[in-house]
């Protein structure tokens, strides 16, 4: 068990924890405004296109994304639950809840591959690299390159958040985090609840217009 | 304990809430098909932030610090919009 030292530029624990939070609240904002970025784009083409990505969503598989959607859920549930099992000082309980939110990572890393591998075998790519005939639109291209900017970078944060989420797990294990002291797990937490809200939107914006 | 019962509340309403805007999308509501998935996608994005990032509880400068990002994102698609649609 390693006693976690408050930074001496700290008056007390409390300053310390709400600094932190601050600062993910702040990273998160500016998370918001990178796929805001996206967001515009698809919002713009959507109403000058609006024919073509509803004939253009119907070669996405809605079951896959719905399954998708159903795995973050959950893993925000398990992740809230880890986080307030670990405040509690049920390190044990914490550390299964935290492996169960990993697993339902790579799940959807799963589900996603599965997907990507089906779109790249049928030609549903990007710009010049798509080779479909059954969409005539000739812009049916830029479907395809915001479903896999938007899904990628989504993606990404998963891939993300699952390298933070191990580290959470390691230093749970060691023993690192009690009641008095678990700000990493909560911030894991904040940022894995982002990844899950952006998902929230992706989901209906691309798969659910056909 | 109290936050774990509402943590399963949540989950639960979020699950709900998958399967209802799943069910209306094979529905032809015109426009309103957008409508109703971003109201369902809003719903669902306020209970993430609420209950499971504890924003609820979180104190004043938490909170105004996340809602600017919407802020500025209204601003960005505002004027993008008045650009592309309205010129």
């Amino acid at each position: 068990m390693t006693k976690h030292t408050i930074p001496s530029h700290f008056d007390d624990a409390k300053q310390a924890y709400e600094a932190s939070k601050l600062g993910v609240w702040l990273f998160l904002v500016t998370e918001i405004l990178l796929f805001g970025g996206l967001f515009v784009i698809y919002i713009m083409n959507r109403g000058l296109y609006p024919e073509m990505f509803h004939e253009a969503s119907l070669h996405l598989n809605k079951v896959m994304g719905a399954m998708n959607t159903v795995v973050l859920i959950c893993s925000s549930f398990t992740m809230a639950m880890a986080v307030s099992r670990a405040k509690h000082n049920d390190s044990q309980r914490a550390l299964k809840l935290l492996l169960i939110t990993f697993i339902c990572g790579l799940i959807f890393m799963t589900i996603k591959y599965m997907e990507y591998s089906h779109k790249i075998h049928e030609g549903l790519l990007p710009g010049i690299h798509f080779s479909f005939d059954e969409i005539s639109h000739p812009k049916a291209p830029l479907f395809f390159s915001l479903y896999f900017m938007m899904t990628g970078l989504h993606g990404l944060h998963v891939l993300v958040g699952m390298g933070l989420i191990f580290w959470v797990m390691v230093r749970t294990r060691r023993g690192d985090f009690d009641e008095s002291y678990h700000t990493p797990v909560e911030m894991t937490g904040i940022y894995w609840h982002l990844v899950d809200l952006i998902w929230i939107y992706l989901f209906p914006l691309l798969y659910l217009i056909g | 304990m109290n936050h774990e019962k509402t943590y399963l509340a949540v989950v639960v309403s979020l699950l709900i809430l998958t399967v209802i805007t799943v069910t209306t999308s094979y529905f032809n509501f015109g426009i309103f098909n957008i409508v109703v998935a971003m109201a369902i996608a809003s719903i669902k994005a306020s209970l993430v932030c609420l209950y499971f990032m504890h924003l609820k509880y979180d104190n004043k400068f938490n909170q105004v610090v996340f809602i600017s990002a919407f802020i500025f994102l209204a601003i960005f698609i505002g004027l993008t919009g008045a650009d592309v649609f309205l010129r």
